[in-house]
């Protein structure tokens, strides 16, 4: 059984590159087991493939998302990424998760996405920003912080293959997939280790703040 | 005037902005492709030694490294003065076919079939690949799922990853294919065959097979009557890796060939205020402003511009695909900007074709992949065509290969002025009376689509989608309306 932690990312694009250094960073501190750290740079159907047999994956990936100042880590919950929507690379990864659940693909159980809140990834450019440079020990810590705590708070995706059919039912989505107890005691632990400026916020939440 | 702004565009690669200027009686007065390029990777890549360029520089993108890669271990050849074997030209060009199966069925499935398969018209949440996947059936969309991976595997075979491949390398290539990767790529390029054969049959099935959806293809709209360039072989075939440019005016007369350095007589490039793009235009003809037809320099790249200037391809269901095209749609040139979904199935089939053919190829498998460089020319070009069309980097060095000047030319940038006159002509031809309704918008952004634009982009942004916005504005700027998809 393996955690597969996937880097997402272009180091060439400036703090799109938060989450590889991240992960790398990461995999050169951790001594344990039962993890594989990788590497990607595509949209949602190639995380797809990425993720097809593993039974727990932890996505790191820079964001711009407005919800926090540069350097923060946030917990995104996968179901919270909207599926069905046109994207620009063919399909994002919330788009391309409720295809895998419709063609009942091996999907992971337990899905997480850590998100290094990005000041720009619109400069080509290696290196960080300074902000990001500074804390990516936050992300770090993160990571490894989730892998040791046991339990990704991700909920079953394999679990509820009707998911996903459209926009409109992401509220009902997310009320529906609601972690279960044991899954909030893992993210409790990771609210407490001392990095952790985590917070866990969904991008609906965001939405409502624009008054979409 | 009204403003009409859909920005960013949905289902482009990277970031577009189209802005339409109605006026007083609600008809288009004018409309503009905006594009927020990134010049700056040219930048960035000078003083670095040139035979790392081909591994950085297919992070311009996530949706088409392995066409950079291609072209930059082209260009890097030309710097240091070698000429790679057979069987690594052989080799990188199976490995770019792959490219180009994993690129065509990802645009065609993901992000034209929603409006051919589900329809124009279509509930925007129905209109993506979910839905298409309603339509087709859940097999057909797990051979979707299946055979993009079989092209991603082969790239990985061959590139060393996936995405951003490391196998080219001045002179040649890193790697030899063994013979059980050779059974493999063979096994798989069959079945990519047979796919890309189902795929042409269901855009027969869907789109030919309906008379609106012809009638839309062959409509005044999504007409474009410009010249045509892509790569051809010494017998005038469609070329993806090697070739000599092949330029053709828009009644079909060859007007100019050329190849590696020539690109520079023959291509100019004009800069507007308005956007961070370069229109790139024929120096012969001149500039003219986004205009079509023989007096006006532009041009166009891509699946359709390459059927247009060939006279076909090397495999054989891939040419009788190539003369159905021609006999239902007219003799060359096709001008109709949506036929482009057409071609791209029909180099899908021919990508296929060409991976299994060469995969057979018993020099697939020869050790000598390499010539080692021995000295410093200190200019190359590579020119190939990428699945969106020509792309050409360009690159100079100091006596010690540093980079000294970086140049290139890439599919989107080729068609820039093809693509916003397209979009003009589109949003003429559907707007009328101020009716900015999302499926007049969604026919508007079709003639763009067609062309698969791929503008420079950080590969990827969380939360993963890209939403439209239409904003339309009057004469003083201030917001009338707002619909956000």
């Amino acid at each position: 059984m393996t955690l597969l932690v996937l880097g997402v990312g272009n180091e060439f694009f400036g703090d799109d590159g938060a989450g590889i250094a991240a992960v790398r960073r990461a995999q050169a501190r951790y001594n344990g087991k039962g993890v594989t750290f990788a590497e990607a740079s595509g949209g949602g159907l190639e995380l797809l493939d990425r993720m097809v047999g593993h039974p727990a994956v932890l996505i790191v990936d820079a964001a711009v998302t407005g919800m926090a100042p540069p350097g923060t880590v946030l917990l995104l919950s996968p179901e919270s990424l909207p599926a069905g929507v046109s994207d620009a690379h063919g399909a994002g990864l919330g788009t391309a998760l409720a295809i895998g659940r419709r063609m009942g693909l091996a999907l992971p159980e337990r899905l997480d996405v850590l998100a290094i809140e990005a000041l720009s990834m619109d400069e080509p450019g290696a290196g960080l920003s300074p902000p990001l440079a500074n804390s990516l020990e936050d992300a770090v810590a993160a990571i490894l912080a989730m892998i040791r705590s046991g339990a990704l708070c991700g909920t079953g995706l394999a679990e509820h293959p009707h998911h996903g059919q459209g926009d409109q039912a992401s509220g009902q989505r997310r009320q529906e997939l609601r972690p279960a107890q044991g899954h909030a005691h893992g993210r409790r632990q990771l609210q407490e280790q001392p990095h952790g400026r985590i917070q866990r916020q969904e991008l609906d939440d965001r939405r409502r703040r624009h008054g979409e | 005037m009204k403003r009409v702004t859909i920005d960013p565009v949905t289902r482009l690669e990277g970031h577009g902005k189209v802005e339409i200027f109605l006026d007083e009686a609600g008809e288009v007065a004018a409309a503009y492709f905006q594009v927020p390029e990134l010049r700056g990777f040219e930048k960035f890549c000078e003083g670095r030694p040139v035979e790392e360029l081909p591994r950085i520089v297919p992070r311009i993108c996530g949706v088409c490294p392995g066409a950079h890669h291609i072209a930059s271990a082209k260009a890097v050849d030309g710097v240091f003065g070698v000429t790679p074997p057979p069987a690594a030209a052989k080799l990188r060009e199976l490995f770019y076919c792959a490219h180009f199966v994993h690129s065509h069925i990802a645009h065609f499935y993901a992000l034209a079939a929603p409006d051919f398969v589900v329809g124009p018209d279509a509930p925007p949440s129905e209109r993506n690949i979910l839905g298409v996947v309603g339509r087709v059936g859940l097999e057909a969309g797990g051979e979707v799922i299946r055979h993009r991976a079989y092209a991603q595997e082969i790239q990985a075979l061959l590139g060393g990853k996936a995405t951003h491949p490391v196998c080219g390398v001045p002179g040649g290539m890193s790697k030899a294919l063994t013979a059980a990767e050779q059974a493999e790529v063979q096994r798989k390029a069959a079945s990519l065959v047979d796919f890309a054969s189902f795929s042409l049959q269901l855009f027969r099935d869907v789109v030919l097979g309906n008379p609106g959806y012809v009638e839309l293809i062959k409509s005044e709209a999504y007409a474009l009557r410009s010249y045509d360039m892509g790569l051809v072989d010494a017998d005038g075939k469609v070329a993806f890796y090697d070739g000599v440019v092949q330029v053709r005016d828009p009644a079909g007369g060859p007007f100019v060939r050329f190849s590696g350095l020539e690109y520079q007589q023959h291509i100019a490039e004009r800069v507007e205020p308005w956007t961070y793009l370069k229109f790139p235009y024929l120096k012969r003809i001149g500039w003219h402003g986004m205009a079509d037809g023989q007096d006006s320099g532009l041009y166009r790249v891509g699946p359709l511009a390459r059927l247009n200037v060939s006279t076909g391809f090397t495999t054989p269901l891939a040419q009788e695909a190539y003369q159905e095209f021609f006999a239902v749609l007219g003799p060359p040139p096709i001008h109709a900007t949506l036929a482009t979904h057409w071609a791209r199935l029909i180099e899908l089939l021919y990508a296929s074709e060409r991976i299994l053919a060469l995969a057979r190829d018993p020099e697939i498998t020869s050790p000598e992949i390499r010539v080692l460089p021995t000295g410093v020319a200190g200019e190359g070009v590579g020119i190939i065509e990428a699945p969106r069309g020509t792309l050409i980097h360009h690159y100079k060095t100091d006596a010690n290969a540093l980079v000294t000047g970086l140049n290139l030319i890439v599919a989107t940038t080729n068609n820039y002025g093809a693509i916003g006159a397209s979009v003009a002509r589109a949003a003429k031809g559907l707007i009328h009376g101020g009716d900015v309704q999302e499926g007049v918008l969604n026919r508007v952004e079709m003639a763009m689509r067609a062309y698969d634009p791929c503008f420079g982009c950080a590969t990827h942004a969380l939360p993963g989608q890209m939403p439209l916005t239409l904003v339309v504005r009057d004469p003083a700027g201030a917001e009338l309306g707002r619909l956000v998809r």
